[in-house]
């Protein structure tokens, strides 16, 4: 029984976390946040048994090989809230266009599954996929094992504890109504702790590296760490009632919230949705390209770029509002610059794949990520487009911004995560490849087919209800009420929806991909990851 | 500190400083001596991967 | 070995650090500056802390996520002031924790629907929107009439917002539960101690339609119909205000 410096933190975390879910349960009045002091509880109870476990058995502290059950777990976890996040997406859209859907209980209300939509998603699937390929690419690049034994699966763990928090907070009205920083303080407190561990985590893989260069896709998950960290601890900053209730009131007030809450939005897609995505795209589209990055001097200058210049551009969301004039004007500067890039990054992913277009065509998944590429190149575009102010006046508060979120998070971040989960399921369940390429060419095309219409669609209603708001007649009243530029939504409203149907069969197509692969035989060979 | 002294610093010094410093660090980065390196960092993940943990 | 190692570890702490500093310098020049900047926030007559039951009903706000489709923010744009009125002031969200100012327009902003109609229409819209409006695509709240306001919570709420710096004192935090039942009482009883304490513009009624209880609707109902109503842009000076 030896106590190491991970066991040590892993017992102060544990702690911390347990105190945590007692002073819930025991306190708390209302129902759903009492479970959710069980719930930590539980979690707590089960990290600490697989802790003392690791004290009793003696196994040597530092064991040797790759460490790939952390991936596993995430890879999993990351399909279930994928599968269960596109789901609510397709319900919420179809709510829209039939408001009979959201029932009479109040628990299933547009409002209130909305955000269960967002973090599932963007946390749920996205910041799993992140995790489970940010484990791949540091320990092979790297050349070495994970850092600690069980703190990778803690952190996989208690990542989904938060997730699972967050999204059965919501029906029961636990939020703080903050864009995609729903989650409340305890959940917040549930993930910093997390965070720090895999902050620790990789530092400590990378600090075992062979090679004294560090490759750059780990520079972009590292600033996806280190910002993501920044954002959430100062934009959740609050003042909770008490260990009754689940409610805080932040700490900030009007138009400094509005400003610290728009600066954590806006970069959580920045460094959660892009500098990590960019992360993987530099390291599986060289890997099943089989051709290094284009330009490897371009994808370090960009990283620069994006991680200085992003932070910059969250005023953009606050156009013509109350926030001072200088910000809005420094915001939309800052947005137009930050295209150079990431354009610079577009540019890069497609010359890479130059000499292995024969790829694109035969395997799915280098598709999947050329594809994800070019809707990463029109989704920046539109970004720093929809940032200049005059232009904003047409689009801010219609669906315009939702299918320009829709175009990234459809087409750049999910296209990009399949791709690489095509390769790296095979590759970490040691098989010969996917249990079929052609259900992958089905997932793509139904996924492409379900972007398509929800993007357009998203076009046309948003600029058509946006120039119905500003229309005038000659005597200078308007001419539609807002009711009218409501009814005209129906049909867009309708196609979305069908679109986001299209999207969900193509993932769960996908998942039950996976699902045959690691069912499937193993690989004969016992040789890792041969590029094919 | 008010509105406008904020608007024109960041319209002046701010904006030249910003430029100058990028423009330094390209050059730092595509300087023609740390080609090579650059290079080999680009083909490190085609390599092979086995753990080389000792 | 062990020397290189640490030298590495260095490495890439320090290079943590350097992402952590360039990342964090938009956020300095453009966050810090609001707090400490004169002007950010116009001084205006009539601005004052919700009373408890508006915060009760800004609360249910809050917890329904209404905004998801709904701003509180009418923009310096013709279209905006001519639909809803006055754009808004940064100081007309002084006390607003969190801000609620939304960033999509599936219905209607809400920032000065105060006043604009009826308890009874906000009741009855509440309870079938689309009965009301048609074509309206908003879900049923009919269920806050039938929740009786638990408010003893709002104690602990008015303490936290005095700990974060809001004017409440010892005893509104005190009697938070008390005062919320005052407001909704339908005689009115307490009406110059709770406008002694809140001020002029504290609207005392029944809001939802049954006098004998406290609901969910009432809360929520005397925050709508308290939005953009403390400031009275007739008697402010444009000139003051134009930025």
């Amino acid at each position: 029984m030896t106590l190491t410096i991970e066991r040590g933190f892993a017992l102060v975390a544990l702690s911390l976390a347990g105190f945590l879910g007692i002073a819930i349960l025991g306190f708390a009045r209302d129902e759903m946040f009492a479970l959710h002091g069980w719930m930590i509880f539980v979690a707590v109870v089960i990290g600490a048994k697989a802790l003392l476990d690791r004290f009793e058995d003696g196994a040597p502290a530092v064991q040797k090989g790759y460490n790939d059950r952390p991936i596993k777990w995430a890879v999993v976890a990351a399909g279930f809230w994928a599968l269960l996040g596109f789901s609510v997406g397709d319900l919420l859209a179809w709510q829209l266009a039939f408001p009979q859907l959201n029932g009479e209980a109040g628990a299933l209300n547009f409002g209130r599954i909305r955000p269960v939509h967002t973090t599932a998603v963007v946390f749920g699937f996205g910041g799993n996929a992140l995790i489970a390929t940010s484990f791949y690419v540091v320990q092979r690049t790297s050349r070495a094992r994970l850092y600690g034994e069980l703190g990778p699966e803690l952190v996989v763990g208690f990542f989904n504890l938060f997730v699972l928090l967050a999204v059965t907070g919501y029906p029961a009205g636990i939020t703080q109504s903050r864009e995609y920083a729903e989650p409340e303080w305890y959940a917040d407190l549930v993930l910093l702790i997390t965070w720090l561990g895999y902050f620790g985590v990789y530092l400590g893989t990378l600090a075992r590296r062979v090679e004294a260069h560090i490759y750059v896709a780990n520079w972009y998950y590292m600033a996806f760490i280190v910002v993501i960290a920044m954002l959430h601890v100062v934009n959740n900053l609050a003042v909770p009632l008490s260990f009754a209730y689940p409610k805080s009131y932040s700490l900030f007030t009007g138009v400094q919230d509005a400003m610290t809450q728009w600066w954590y939005g806006h970069n959580a897609v920045g460094f959660l949705l892009t500098a990590g995505f960019l992360g993987m795209l530099y390291y599986f589209l060289p890997k099943a390209a089989g051709r290094p990055i284009y330009s490897y001097r371009m994808s370090i200058v960009g990283f620069w770029g994006i991680t200085f210049l992003y932070l910059w551009a969250g005023s953009h969301h606050l156009h013509y509002t109350a926030l001072p004039d200088w910000v809005q004007v420094l915001g939309m500067s800052m947005s137009i610059i930050l295209l150079v890039p990431s354009w610079a990054s577009v540019f890069n992913g497609i010359f890479t794949l130059n000499g292995a277009w024969d790829k694109v065509r035969t395997d799915p998944a280098v598709r999947f990520m050329m594809v994800a590429v070019l809707f990463y190149g029109l989704a920046t575009f539109e970004g720093s487009f929809l940032a200049i102010k005059p232009v904003n006046t047409l689009s801010h508060y219609t669906d315009w911004t939702v299918g320009h979120v829709h175009a990234g998070a459809l087409g750049w971040v999910a296209f990009v995560s399949f791709g690489a989960f095509y390769k790296m399921v095979p590759w970490v369940w040691q098989r010969e490849g996917t249990y079929s390429q052609r259900l992958e060419a089905w997932h793509f095309w139904l996924a492409l087919a379900g972007t398509f219409l929800y993007v357009v669609s998203m076009w046309n209603s948003g600029i058509t209800q946006s120039l119905m708001w500003q229309t005038y007649d000659a005597q200078g009243y308007f001419v539609y009420s807002f009711m009218d530029t409501v009814i005209a939504m129906h049909p867009y409203y309708v196609i979305r929806a069908i679109g986001g149907l299209l999207y969900l069969i193509g993932a769960g197509i996908g998942a039950w991909n996976i699902y045959l692969t690691i069912r499937g035989p193993a690989q004969v060979t016992r040789q890792v990851v041969a590029a094919e | 500190m008010t509105h406008d002294t904020v608007l024109v610093f960041s319209k002046t010094y701010g904006a030249i400083y910003l430029l100058v410093f990028f423009l330094i660090a390209t050059a730092w980065v595509y300087w023609p001596r740390r080609r090579k390196t650059y290079e080999k960092a680009a083909e490190w993940p085609l390599q092979d991967e086995a753990c080389r943990d000792d | 070995m062990q020397n290189a190692h640490a030298k590495l570890e260095r490495h890439s702490i320090g290079f943590a650090l350097a992402i952590l500093f360039v990342a964090s310098l938009g956020g300095l020049v453009e966050i810090a500056p609001l707090f400490t900047i004169e002007n950010t926030i116009e001084e205006v007559e009539g601005m004052r802390p919700y009373t408890p039951l508006e915060l009760a009903g800004r609360d249910i706000y809050v917890r329904e996520g209404c905004y998801a489709c709904h701003s509180q923010m009418i923009r310096t744009l013709r279209s905006d002031v001519e639909r809803y009125g006055h754009f808004s002031l940064a100081s007309e969200s002084m006390y607003d924790r969190p801000f609620q100012w939304g960033s999509k327009r599936t219905g209607p902003d809400l920032a000065r629907v105060g006043q604009k109609y009826s308890d009874a229409w906000h009741v009855a819209h509440l309870q079938d929107p689309g009965a009301l409006v048609p074509g309206s695509v908003m879900p049923s709240y009919a269920f806050l009439s039938q929740t009786r306001l638990d408010p003893g919570y709002l104690e602990s709420a008015l303490r936290a917002l005095r700990f974060a710096g809001d004017p409440y004192g010892a005893e509104q935090v005190r009697d938070a539960p008390r005062h919320a039942a005052w407001q909704a009482d339908p005689e009115a009883e307490y009406e110059d101690e709770l406008r002694a304490l809140y001020g002029e513009t504290v609207q005392l009624r029944d809001f939802d339609g049954q006098p004998d209880r406290l609901t969910e609707m009432d809360a929520l109902v005397s925050y709508l119909q308290m939005l953009g109503t403390l400031v009275d842009f007739d008697a402010l000076d444009p000139a003051e205000i134009a930025r």
